[in-house]
C-alpha cells in the first residue's frame, strides 16, 4: 500500500538534516543536563526516524498524509 | 453553483485539524508545565523546611545544653561556644537568632531579612510561625519556633534554592518532553486529517457519482454531460494555441419507437431494453477510442461525445452505432428488433457552444428518424422545416393551455345528392407567429410528445362542445374525430368521452370516432377492445385511409365499425384510371358484402362524384363539396342547407351568405 516515492524537497531534507545533527548532539552531549534517560531515548528515536527520512527522502507521515514537498510534475 | 475539489476541502480540513492539535497541545503542555513546575517547588520547598526544622532542633537541643553547663541566671555566650554553634548550621542558613529571657542571642544576622514585617510580628507577639518571602532575588525560609517550658525562643532564616532547581528541571525535561508532545501532535494531525479526508472523499465521491451518473444504467447523465462540456470548454479556451485544431463530434442517438415498447411492454422491460442498449453503447464507444463519452441524456436519448474527431472517423462511428443498435436484443424470451436515430453535429463548424450543438444533432436525428436514415450528419441549409418542428415541439403545452388549436369542419355529403349527413373535425394550429399550421405540420411532433393523450381529449372535448351547440340551434350533425393509435393505449379515454357526452347531454351516435389504424403500432386485439367499449357508448366507428399504409382485410373483418373511409389516393385517379377504379369497386363490393357504409375521400371535381355515385358509394367528401370550414362558416353552410331543403354543394367556394 505504500510505494516508497520520494516525497520531500531538498529544503525539507536540509531543514530535517539540521534537526536530526541537533538532536543527535543534544542528546548525547548534553545527557546530564536532560537528566532522564527515557527522554534522551525519546529524542534519540525522533532523531532516527528524521534521519532516515533525510537518507530516503521519504517521509512515512507524509506519505500517510498524502503529502509531498516534491514539485509537482 | 461554485464547486468546492476535493483538494480545496483536505487542504481546509487538514490545516484546521493541525490548528486545533496544535492549539491544544500549547494548552495541555501549559497546564502539564505549570502543574509540573508546581509540584516540583512545593516538594523542594517542603524538603527544605523539613532540613531547616532539623537544624533549628538540633540547634536548640545544643544551647539548651549550653544553658544547663552555664547555670548562670543570665545567660552570655562566649566566642567558643558562638563557633561550636555556628559549625552545626549550613552555609545556607543566613540568620540564626536565640532569645533566653527575652535576652537576644545573634548567632548570625544578615541584612536580608532585617526589615522582615512578619519575622518582626513574629517576634514581638513570641509565636511560633514560619513561611516564605523574597527579597533582592532571594528566596528565603524563615522559622520563629517559642519553647514555653525554657522561655526560649529561636529564629533560623535560611536560603532556598528549591524554585531554581525546579525551574532548571522545568526548561530542561519539560521543554524537551513538550517538543516532543509538539511532533507527535503533528503527526497524528497530518494522519488524522489525511484518514478523515479520505472518508470525506470516498462519501463525496460517491454523491458526486450518483448527481452525474442516471441510476438506470449507469451511465454519466445530463448534468455529467454540462459539467463536462463546461470544463472542456473552459480548458479550450485557456489554451488558445490548440484553439483551431480541436474537432469533435456530438452525436444524439435516439431509440426509434421506444414508447410503442414501453406501452406495450410495460415500463419494466422498456428499463431492460434502454439497460441493454446502452451498456451497447458504452461497449462499442470504449472501445473505438477510450475518451469517447456516452451520456443518457434524457428518457431514450444518449449523447455521444467524441474528441478528437473529424466528418470522415465521425460518419464511422455513426455507421458503427446504428449497426450495433440494430441487432436484435432478447429480453424475457422476446427477441427485440430495435433500431436508433443517430443525429451527428461537429464542432466548431456546427455550433460553438453546447446549446447548439446538441439542438443541430437534434435536427440531424429528427430528419434521420423521419427519413429511416439510420443517421444523419447537420447540414446547416437542409433543416430550416426541421428547425420549425423542433422548435414547435417546444411551443406545444403552451399552445393547447392557451387554447391554439382550433377546430375547423369539412361536410360528409350523401351521395349522389350532396347533402350534408356529417361533419370530420380537423385541427389546425393557430400559431401566434406562423399563422394557421395544418395537422401534417405539427401532428407527428404531437404524436412524439407526452401531450398526446391530452391533446385528443382537448379535441374531443371541443368536438362535442361544438356538437352542443349545433344541437342548441337544432342542427344535427354527426362529427368525426381523429384518433391517434396511441390514444388506444389511454386507459381512460372511453371513460372520458363517454363523461364529455352525458355533461353536454350529447347523444353518443352524434360522436364518431376516426382511425387510422397501424398495425405496427398496437395489437388488433387492443384496437377491438377499445372499439367494443365505444360501440358500448353508442359512438360511431370508422377506419381512416383505408387501401394504405399497413391496413388489411383482418382489420375490415375482425374490426366492427361503421364506416369504410376509401383513401384520396384511390379517388384523384380514378376517372383516368382503370386501376384505381377496380380497387374501388372491388373495395364497394367488399363493404357491400360486410354491411359497413362507405365514404371516399378527396373529391375534389364533379366527375369523381358522378362516378362514386354511380359505383355505389354511400358518402363522399372533398374539395368538390367544401373545404375545412371554421365553425361559423360552417353553421352558416348547414343553416343554408336547412333553409334551401336539399342544397348540393357544389364547387371549392363558399357561396352561402
Amino acid at each position: 500500500m505504500f510505494t516508497i516515492k520520494k516525497n520531500l524537497c531538498a529544503l525539507d531534507r536540509v531543514v530535517r538534516c539540521v534537526i536530526t545533527i541537533t538532536l543527535f548532539l543534544y542528546a548525547f552531549l548534553a545527557a546530564e543536563q536532560i537528566g532522564d534517560a527515557f527522554l534522551q531515548i525519546a529524542i534519540i528515536v525522533f532523531a532516527t526516524i528524521n534521519l532516515v527520512s533525510v537518507l530516503t527522502g521519504w517521509c512515512v507521515v507524509y506519505r500517510m498524509a498524502n503529502i509531498s514537498t516534491c514539485k509537482v510534475k | 453553483m461554485k464547486e468546492m475539489t476535493n483538494v480545496d476541502l483536505a487542504a481546509g480540513l487538514r490545516s484546521r485539524l493541525l490548528y486545533t492539535s496544535i492549539g491544544l497541545a500549547i494548552v495541555v503542555s501549559i497546564i502539564f508545565i505549570s502543574v509540573a513546575f508546581n509540584l516540583s517547588t512545593d516538594l523542594g520547598e517542603s524538603l527544605e523546611a523539613e532540613h531547616s526544622h532539623y537544624q533549628r532542633d538540633q540547634l536548640k537541643n545544643h544551647i539548651k545544653n549550653l544553658v544547663s553547663k552555664n547555670k548562670k541566671s543570665s545567660f552570655i555566650l562566649n566566642e567558643n561556644d558562638k563557633t561550636a554553634l555556628l559549625t552545626i548550621l549550613d552555609e545556607d542558613i543566613i540568620g540564626a537568632e536565640f532569645w533566653f529571657d527575652l535576652q537576644r542571642t545573634q548567632l548570625k544576622k544578615h541584612a536580608l531579612y532585617a526589615q522582615n514585617n512578619e519575622i518582626s510580628q513574629a517576634i514581638k507577639t513570641n509565636e511560633s510561625s514560619e513561611g516564605f518571602f523574597e527579597k533582592e532575588d532571594v528566596r528565603l525560609f524563615w522559622s520563629y519556633q517559642y519553647y514555653p517550658t525554657d522561655n526560649f525562643s529561636l529564629l533560623i532564616v535560611r536560603k532556598t534554592y528549591a524554585l531554581d532547581q525546579a525551574i532548571s528541571y522545568v526548561v530542561n525535561r519539560l521543554s524537551i518532553t513538550a517538543f516532543l508532545t509538539f511532533w507527535l501532535t503533528i503527526w497524528f494531525a497530518l494522519f488524522f486529517s489525511a484518514l478523515v479526508t479520505k472518508r470525506f472523499e470516498e462519501s463525496n465521491d460517491r454523491l458526486k457519482y450518483l448527481a452525474t451518473h442516471d441510476v438506470l444504467t449507469g451511465l454519466p447523465n445530463r448534468t455529467f454531460l454540462y459539467q463536462y462540456a463546461l470544463a472542456f470548454f473552459h480548458a479550450l479556451n485557456i489554451k488558445v494555441s490548440t484553439k483551431k485544431q480541436t474537432k469533435f463530434a456530438l452525436y444524439i442517438i435516439d431509440l426509434d419507437k421506444f414508447k410503442d415498447i414501453n406501452d406495450t411492454m410495460g415500463h419494466l422491460v422498456g428499463d431492460e431494453l434502454l439497460k441493454a442498449i446502452s451498456a451497447r453503447l458504452n461497449k462499442l464507444c470504449k472501445e473505438y477510442d477510450k475518451n469517447v463519452q456516452v451520456i443518457r441524456y434524457g428518457g431514450d436519448e444518449f449523447v455521444v461525445w467524441s474528441e478528437k474527431t473529424n466528418e470522415e472517423q465521425g460518419r464511422e462511428l455513426a455507421e458503427k452505432i446504428v449497426a450495433t443498435c440494430r441487432k436484435p436484443i432478447e429480453l424475457n424470451h422476446y427477441q427485440f428488433e430495435t433500431s436508433v436515430s443517430v443525429g451527428v453535429a461537429f464542432y466548431p463548424q456546427d455550433g460553438v457552444k453546447l446549446d447548439e450543438l446538441i439542438k443541430n444533432a437534434d435536427i440531424a436525428m429528427y430528419q434521420a428518424k423521419k427519413h429511416r436514415l439510420g443517421f444523419q450528419i447537420f447540414q446547416r441549409d437542409l433543416f430550416t422545416q426541421s428547425e420549425q418542428s423542433i422548435s414547435l415541439r417546444g411551443q406545444l403545452n403552451a399552445a393547447l393551455q392557451q387554447k391554439e388549436f382550433v377546430l375547423f369542419y369539412q361536410p360528409k355529403v350523401k351521395l349522389p345528392h350532396g347533402n350534408i349527413v356529417g361533419v370530420e373535425a380537423l385541427v389546425r394550429w393557430k400559431h401566434p407567429k406562423e399563422g394557421l399550421l395544418t395537422p401534417n405540420v405539427f401532428i407527428d411532433i404531437v404524436e412524439q410528445s407526452m401531450f398526446v393523450h391530452e391533446f385528443t381529449r382537448y379535441i374531443i372535448h371541443q368536438a362535442i362542445f361544438q356538437c352542443r351547440t349545433w344541437l342548441n340551434n337544432n342542427i344535427k350533425l354527426r362529427i368525426a374525430v381523429n384518433i391517434s393509435p396511441y390514444n388506444l393505449m389511454d386507459p381512460e379515454l372511453v371513460t372520458y368521452i363517454d363523461q364529455q357526452l352525458k355533461e353536454h347531454d350529447v347523444p353518443a351516435e352524434y360522436l364518431e370516432i376516426e382511425l387510422t389504424e397501424n398495425a405496427s403500432m398496437v395489437s388488433i386485439e387492443k384496437t377491438q377492445e377499445v372499439f367494443q367499449q365505444l360501440r358500448g357508448l353508442g359512438v360511431k366507428l370508422s377506419i381512416d385511409d383505408f387501401g394504405t399504409g399497413m391496413s388489411s382485410l383482418a382489420y375490415v373483418k375482425q374490426l366492427n365499425v361503421d364506416y369504410i373511409k376509401i383513401d384520396r389516393s384511390f379517388v384523384t385517379d380514378m376517372v383516368n384510371d382503370k386501376r384505381d377504379e377496380a380497387v374501388i369497386i372491388s373495395m364497394l363490393v367488399l363493404c357491400q358484402k360486410l354491411n359497413k357504409l362507405t365514404i371516399a375521400e378527396g373529391v375534389e371535381t364533379a366527375e369523381q362524384a358522378e362516378k362514386l355515385a354511380i359505383l355505389g358509394c354511400d358518402y363522399a367528401q372533398g374539395y368538390y363539396f367544401s373545404k375545412p370550414l371554421p365553425c361559423d362558416e360552417m353553421t352558416k353552410l348547414i343553416e343554408h342547407q336547412e333553409v334551401g331543403k336539399s342544397v348540393v354543394i357544389s364547387q371549392n367556394t363558399i357561396a352561402v351568405k
